[in-house]
């Protein structure tokens, strides 16, 4: 133990100085002139990084206006994986109570830092999968294939990637009924490794498959939804296109800066972090370095970008309009309806109508690009884009590096922590993590919430006239107006309001 | 393992033959006691899963009795330093009852969190230490509820005449359910009308009826009890003091070692009410000896009981006597209170939990609520940033809520 102490110090230490040492960045004027990316195959970019469908910006193209010294802590630290790895064999368990095991691997000057992780009221039992359904952020499984079929989560499709041995296999299905009285969601069964595959709340293996399904939804949605979609399909390929088809002093350009500012950067980090071998995701979940890789490569694929716009998102799981309360929906869709309103306001001042959008050729360029690098590409082409298409398109790009990266990433504090609800991987005798296992998860969650610059800040510096900057101005007043009507609720673990978003999703 | 019978609705079962949720008994059922029940039933699921997960060998009887000592333990302990404290909000009576539970070194030392009933340092001494945990004591005589307990226990005045049902998140004026509506049948009726959570929303934004005369709910008047013909629990309420020999009001007090009363201006100021003691007890003078135990008591005026308090003295006398006492006397909660018999777990548990964790345990969606932003479930369910200093007075001189304790709990996030 004095070892596992040792080793525990040190990375607990240089989680502790990288969480301190961040700072929100300065979003200045962009530079006059900007080097073209190529993006390039991950497997090019990264080496030992064998994701070969998911396209990166390679370090020597990531632009000068992005790098900083974070970079270098970065590969030094994914060099100590193997020399001094945060991990150590034949560890004692996590304790069986979790708030011993938290309060033992998140103590000291990190606790003092940051708030401890709140217990969502779903997991005070065992957890209500129902409720989970329709709040935080989970919810965006929650989806039925047609009308009067039952509302599942489908995540069986993880089964297809390689476990750790000695681990289940944790694709999974929850089914979900509708009980009009409660206006809820309640699961009835779950579809699983265990038993005879379908498991109801009356078996005594239920709670064993709610953890199943949890730790399904949970890794999916760190690994998947926010990783690979947020940082990489994206945050990414929105940058560069972003970079390569638009002049800094284009209108589009000035609106999109704060947002794709440090992404190609901090992908590039992070990724070094957590997708090498030996880094967080193939030392905390459920599959080994292979598995997960597969898993990105087949599900970059998958990438649609309509997963940022609620409303359609909300239309095609049919959620939207459902008889049940759908408390997150609707969250989303609030903040996503301030967001459209800027875009429009500001589109409106450069484009009075779509003739004059599909005559403007860098914006054509940058559609063009986006459409190749994106993987499904987008509804909306340079051929048939109409002002609409475009301004929902623009908000739904401000609303994936804002409210998604929240809901995927940081809001995960108060859920992932959780592991005797939702765990982050699950051993065939359903025992607690080991200490290294846990703690590298809790250093992991905590480092997503470094301090980073709010979307709730003026970046009205950046507008081309004062046209731009009255509607920056209004975009910020209109954020606190729907603060203002989120702070007259009481405060709920699942909610995610303007004052919680980040301006982009440089770590 | 170890579990009680719920439907799949996660509602009590209902006896075909009353069509009556079963609980064991039906005289005074209400929608009430449906909730209670339920709830608790479900926290007595939620504790042998926790104690199946801890102790895979147990069979279903030890599961089951070890999740009901616990589940008692809960029960107690929110009577004990939630409840009560809610009914009388009182700095000292809050810090009494408070040490009744942890020991006042506990409770002053630690914040509400960190307490734990069994302290690292067992204080033998019931007022440092608590009674808790620490050996019993039966003051040499054998524990029972005593008839003064039960008499000054009929506190019907605080049922209103009817329950104002609202759906949470749905605004517009509550439905109003006259309250034998909510009797027998009509229990099973509203559950299947109303979700759970929403009749415990119901509940938490409904004041009871004030503890004072002329208060006593009209449908009690001319109750209907299975198997009786109809009764006035009001005159029952009276004449079972009498028959069973307990005190007249000045006497009960003489007895008590209180001021006896020499008049009805004694005891409030209200002429009306002044007038109709007079009228029915006789005035000129007033004919104090004859004043009945629940009319005196109730007859307490608001301004000259002690600050905050719910009831009066009178009553108090027998209540904190009994609160301690049945703690004090019960195995369970001194000799007993144990790892060995709870488990580390059990304890843990008790500790953890207070009727805010039950009811969102068991509810989750409350925690979009008022519940959410108030710590003690038994205060009105408010749910705006800055609470009313009257409408909940407990907070005033909690030492986890400083610096400003009329910040909603659940803004203190933002």
């Amino acid at each position: 133990m004095l070892s596992w102490s040792l080793r525990r110090g040190i990375w607990d230490f240089i989680t502790l100085a990288k969480f301190a040492f961040a700072k929100p960045v300065k979003i200045e004027r962009p530079p006059a002139e900007l080097e073209r990316i190529h993006p390039k195959p991950m497997s090019q970019a990264i080496p030992y990084v064998a994701l070969h469908k998911v396209m990166a910006c390679p370090p020597a193209d990531i632009p000068k206006d992005e790098r900083s010294w974070h970079s270098i802590v970065y590969r030094i630290q994914v060099r100590a994986y193997s020399v001094y790895s945060p991990m150590q064999r034949g560890l004692p368990l996590i304790s069986a109570d979790p708030q011993l095991a938290l309060k033992k691997a998140f103590n000291g000057l990190r606790r003092r830092s940051f708030h401890d992780p709140e217990l969502p009221a779903e997991y005070l039992d065992s957890p209500d999968l129902g409720s989970l359904a329709v709040r935080g952020p989970f919810a965006c499984y929650t989806r039925r294939p047609r009308k009067n079929a039952p509302w599942e989560w489908d995540l069986r499709m993880l089964n297809k990637y390689e476990h750790h041995p000695g681990l289940v296999n944790i694709g999974s299905r929850v089914l979900f009924r509708e009980d009009p009285v409660r206006r809820a969601l309640q699961a009835y069964r779950i579809e699983c490794a265990l038993g005879n595959g379908k498991i109801e709340p009356t078996d005594p293996e239920w709670d064993q498959a709610c953890k199943i399904a949890l730790c399904a939804a949970s890794t999916h949605l760190s690994l998947v939804r926010h990783f690979n979609w947020v940082h990489l399909a994206g945050g990414a390929q929105l940058a560069i296109a972003t970079r390569n088809s638009l002049a800094t002093n284009h209108p589009l350009f000035r609106l999109l800066w704060p947002y794709i500012f440090g992404t190609l950067q901090s992908n590039d980090m992070v990724t070094r972090g957590q997708m090498a071998p030996g880094g967080d995701f193939e030392t905390t979940f459920s599959f080994t370095y292979t598995g997960m890789c597969k898993l990105f490569d087949d599900t970059y694929e998958q990438y649609q970008h309509s997963v940022n716009d609620p409303e359609t998102d909300g239309n095609s799981r049919h959620v939207r309009g459902a008889s049940f309360d759908t408390p997150t929906q609707q969250n989303l869709e609030e903040l996503f309806d301030v967001m459209h309103h800027f875009v429009r306001d500001y589109l409106a001042i450069y484009y009075p109508d779509t003739k004059a959008i599909r005559n403007d050729k860098e914006v054509m360029d940058w559609l063009d690009e986006l459409n190749v690098l994106l993987p499904k590409g987008f509804r909306v082409s340079s051929k048939t884009v109409t002002w609409d298409e475009l301004a929902r398109m623009l908000a739904g790009q401000l609303y994936l590096v804002t409210v998604q990266h929240e809901i995927l990433g940081s809001c995960m504090w108060n859920y992932q922590l959780w592991t005797h609800r939702q765990p982050a991987r699950i051993y065939q005798d359903f025992r607690p993590e080991p200490l290294d296992v846990y703690q590298r998860l809790v250093n992991a969650n905590y480092i997503l919430n470094v301090h980073r610059r709010a979307l709730m800040h003026n970046f009205d510096d950046l507008a081309l006239d004062h046209r731009a900057k009255a509607a920056m101005l209004q975009f910020q007043t209109d954020l606190a107006v729907l603060q203002l009507k989120m702070d007259s609720q009481p405060h709920a673990v699942w909610r995610i309001c303007p004052r919680d978003l980040k301006v982009n999703i440089n770590a | 393992m170890g579990k009680m019978k719920l439907s799949d609705a996660g509602l009590l079962p209902v006896e075909r033959a009353t069509d009556v949720e079963d609980a064991g008994f039906r005289r005074n059922w209400w929608i009430g006691l449906t909730m209670l029940h339920t709830l608790f039933v479900r926290e007595h699921n939620a504790i042998c899963d926790m104690l199946y997960d801890a102790y895979p060998a147990w069979d279903d009887n030890r599961l089951f009795n070890v999740a009901r000592l616990i589940n008692a333990g809960v029960m107690a302990k929110i009577h004990s330093v939630e409840w009560t404290p809610a009914i009388l909000p009182n700095e000292t009576l809050e810090t009494g009852l408070n040490s009744n539970w942890y020991g006042m070194l506990t409770y002053k030392m630690r914040n509400g969190k960190a307490r734990k009933t069994l302290s690292e340092v067992n204080i033998r001494n019931p007022e440092l230490g608590g009674i808790v945990g620490n050996p019993i004591n039966r003051h040499h005589s054998p524990f029972g509820l005593s008839e003064e307990f039960v008499e000054v226990y009929r506190l019907h005045s605080l049922l209103p005449e009817t329950l104002q049902l609202q759906r949470r998140g749905k605004k517009g004026t509550p439905k109003e359910e006259p309250l034998p509506a909510t009797r027998q049948h009509g229990s099973v009726t509203i559950t299947k009308n109303y979700a759970m959570s929403d009749l415990f929303y119901s509940f938490g934004n409904q004041h009871p009826g004030a503890l004072v005369l002329n208060n006593f709910p009209r449908f009690m008047q001319e109750l209907s009890v299975p198997g009786n013909p109809f009764l006035d629990m009001g005159t029952v309420d009276i004449v079972r003091a009498r028959e069973r020999g307990v005190p007249r009001y000045n006497e009960f007090r003489r007895q008590l070692g209180l001021n006896e009363i020499h008049s009805f201006d004694d005891l409030t100021d209200d002429t009306g009410v002044l007038a109709k003691l007079r009228s029915v007890y006789g005035g000129n003078p007033d004919k104090v000896e004859d004043l009945d135990l629940l009319i005196g008591t109730l007859a307490e005026a608001k301004d000259r009981r002690p600050t905050g308090f719910g009831f009066g003295e009178t009553v108090f006398q027998i209540f904190i006597v009994s609160a301690s006492r049945r703690l004090q006397a019960d195995r369970f909660y001194t000799d007993c209170y144990n790892e060995d018999v709870y488990t580390p777990e059990g304890l843990r548990w008790i500790d953890r939990t207070d009727f805010n964790a039950v009811i969102l345990r068991h509810y989750p969606e409350l925690a979009d609520t008022g519940l959410a932003n108030i710590k003690n479930a038994f205060e009105p369910w408010d749910e705006a940033p800055v609470l009313d200093p009257k409408r909940h007075p407990l907070r005033e001189w909690d030492a986890d809520l400083k610096p400003d304790p009329w910040r909603g709990d659940a803004y203190r996030h933002a």
